[in-house]
């Protein structure tokens, strides 16, 4: 892959607001320029080149950030397009108010991605925190569209009030999964915590496994053959091709209608 | 020039540009995606009473298709995005959400975009889903068997209407023999359809009547019947004619149909009682295509 490449050679010890570094914002910048930006730590500005070594061209299809820690934060921060790489595991809100383009991530991610996300794909290979897709500081409702892919484990609250869009998750999801949904897809190709759609009032839970069972809230409306979960599939596979084995076993499944408390317009597909 | 033996005329088919579109329907077989299709196709033989043409283009594999389903491929040609439009309303509507197990995808990726499920996930009455997957937008329609799933919309393409060639032949049993072999291999061309019963007309037409209200009526000139009584353009062993009518995506498709009909047509040749083949137009003045016989034949 062509493009900047900033590498991470003095890991900071303190959180790193990384949201001024997209493709598109370095693109046509001189590496002595780049190396001169200033990121925010807390109240202070740090010099982009006291932490980072700079290599490669800008250009606005591509930035790699190597060494990557737990302290950068808000990386691809309203992400237009390109692809940001990000080797190594990243803070939190990543991903925050994405309107399109790739960000991925080769580790474990903080909380809060794709926080008020409006459109591109956030994969990540590792596990990521709490409130994935949920809102942005400040908004009512969550993600509105885009695609976020973790690879392993998902924290608490994924999805909460996501509007649009799909989450897939490889491994665990924690509880209140989808709470007060508004529309919108999440599969969960592992098992999920306590609160599954709890609150929600439109849109899909896919559960690529079976036993689990919906809250009170929920009504088993039957088990059904449904022309749209192969489109569903086929759709994951063509972001994720490894993980078709894994969701084409799924043939009939059980349907729960719900959460009555808020509508029971949505909806929790499980293995029958 | 001959084929077999079979005089081929010097002759060409004139056709018309129109406004086209491909389905893709799916159901839980072959056979009741194919009756979703005929239904569709049904009473669309001709733009000048039907609102549009249609019929299916092929079967397709589970491979072939969005949800993994066996499926039909369908073709609908009419002379503007608008009747497009509502030929599309009337006929998924009526024909394809009423059909078990149906669904019905766009085939055509390019182009403008048509309402489909945009219009008929209203059918839902509130209880409809809208599925947004990367660009593509599905509306799943609850009804007594399930779900209704349906694109939202369909994109409209630029196309041909009204190629055509005719088989002159003894007797109406080798007419038919023959237009029959043509049909079963122009069936193997892809983005063409042959949109008359069985593929082929006994109707061809002329523009205009001695009835004022007719917009066309017999082409008299072709009718064996009325040799000795009008100025005939059939050859004294001309018995029966046939004309096989073909609607494409792009003029190209419609030569290789056009080809590899009229050679069909021309396997018994002469000693089976095909006499010429020749094609309808009126004079080049109406339609921008024209389909020579001659040069497609080379």
């Amino acid at each position: 892959m062509s493009g900047l490449t900033l590498t991470l050679v003095d890991a900071p010890d303190f959180a790193l607001d990384m949201s001024a570094l997209t493709p598109a914002a370095l693109a046509g910048k001189r590496v002595a320029q780049i190396r001169a930006l200033k990121l925010q730590q807390g109240r202070k500005r740090v010099v982009l080149g006291d932490l980072f070594e700079v290599s490669g061209e800008a250009a606005e299809d591509a930035l790699t950030i190597e060494n990557a820690t737990r302290n950068l934060h808000r990386l691809g921060y309203g992400l237009c397009g390109g692809l940001l790489q990000v080797n190594g595991d990243c803070g939190d809100e990543a991903g925050l108010r994405m309107r399109g383009g790739v960000l991925r991530i080769s580790g474990n991610a903080g909380d809060g991605v794709g926080l008020g996300m409006r459109g591109g794909l956030i994969e990540i290979s590792g596990s990521a925190g709490d409130f994935a897709g949920g809102p942005a500081p400040g908004d009512v409702t969550g993600m509105k569209n885009g695609s976020i892919i973790i690879g392993r484990h998902l924290g608490r609250r994924a999805g909460e009030r996501m509007r649009r869009g799909l989450i897939v998750v490889g491994g665990n999801v924690g509880e209140g999964c989808g709470s007060q949904m508004v529309a919108g897809s999440i599969v969960v190709l592992g098992h999920c915590g306590p609160g599954l759609g709890a609150g929600m009032r439109r849109g899909s839970i896919v559960l690529a496994k079976a036993g689990a069972t919906p809250g009170a809230g929920f009504t088993l409306a039957g088990e059904f053959e449904l022309a749209f979960l192969p489109l569903l599939i086929n759709h994951v596979a063509s972001l994720k091709p490894g993980w078709r084995g894994r969701l084409s076993a799924m043939g009939n499944v059980q349907r729960w209608v719900g959460d009555a408390a808020n509508g029971g317009m949505g909806e929790i597909l499980i293995p029958a | 020039m001959k084929i077999n033996g079979v005089f081929i005329e010097d002759t060409f088919a004139e056709a018309f540009p129109m406004k086209a579109t491909r389905l893709i329907i799916t159901a839980h077989n072959a056979v009741w995606a194919n009756h979703a299709a005929n239904a569709l196709t049904g009473f669309a033989t001709s733009v000048i009473a039907c609102g549009c043409e249609a019929a299916i283009e092929r079967q397709l594999k589970r491979s072939e298709t969005p949800d993994g389903r066996p499926g039909v491929a369908v073709l609908l040609f009419a002379m503007s995005n608008k009747e497009l439009t509502k030929q599309l309303q009337n006929r998924v509507g009526q024909c394809v959400l009423t059909s078990p197990t149906s669904a019905c995808y766009a085939g055509i990726e390019t182009g403008d975009p048509l309402p489909l499920g945009k219009t008929l996930r209203y059918f839902g009455d509130g209880y409809q889903i809208s599925k947004k997957l990367g660009a593509k937008r599905y509306w799943r329609v609850p009804v007594m068997d399930g779900e209704f799933v349906c694109e939202e919309t369909t994109r409209v393409t630029k196309a041909v209407g009204g190629g055509n060639f005719l088989i002159l032949a003894e007797t109406q049993a080798q007419a038919l023999d023959a237009s029959e072999r043509a049909i079963t291999a122009m069936r193997k061309v892809r983005e063409v359809i042959m949109p008359f019963p069985g593929g082929v007309v006994r109707s061809g037409s002329k523009v205009g009547s001695k009835y004022k209200t007719l917009p066309a009526s017999t082409n008299h000139r072709y009718c064996p019947t009325l040799k000795g009584v009008v100025d005939s353009a059939l050859p004294e062993s001309v018995g029966a004619v046939l004309e096989i009518v073909i609607d494409g995506l792009t003029s190209e498709a419609i030569d290789e149909a056009t080809r590899v009909g009229i050679r069909a047509a021309c396997t018994r040749g002469r000693k089976g009682g095909i006499v010429a083949i020749s094609a309808g137009n009126y004079g080049g003045n109406l339609g921008p295509f024209h389909f020579k016989l001659r040069q497609i034949l080379k």
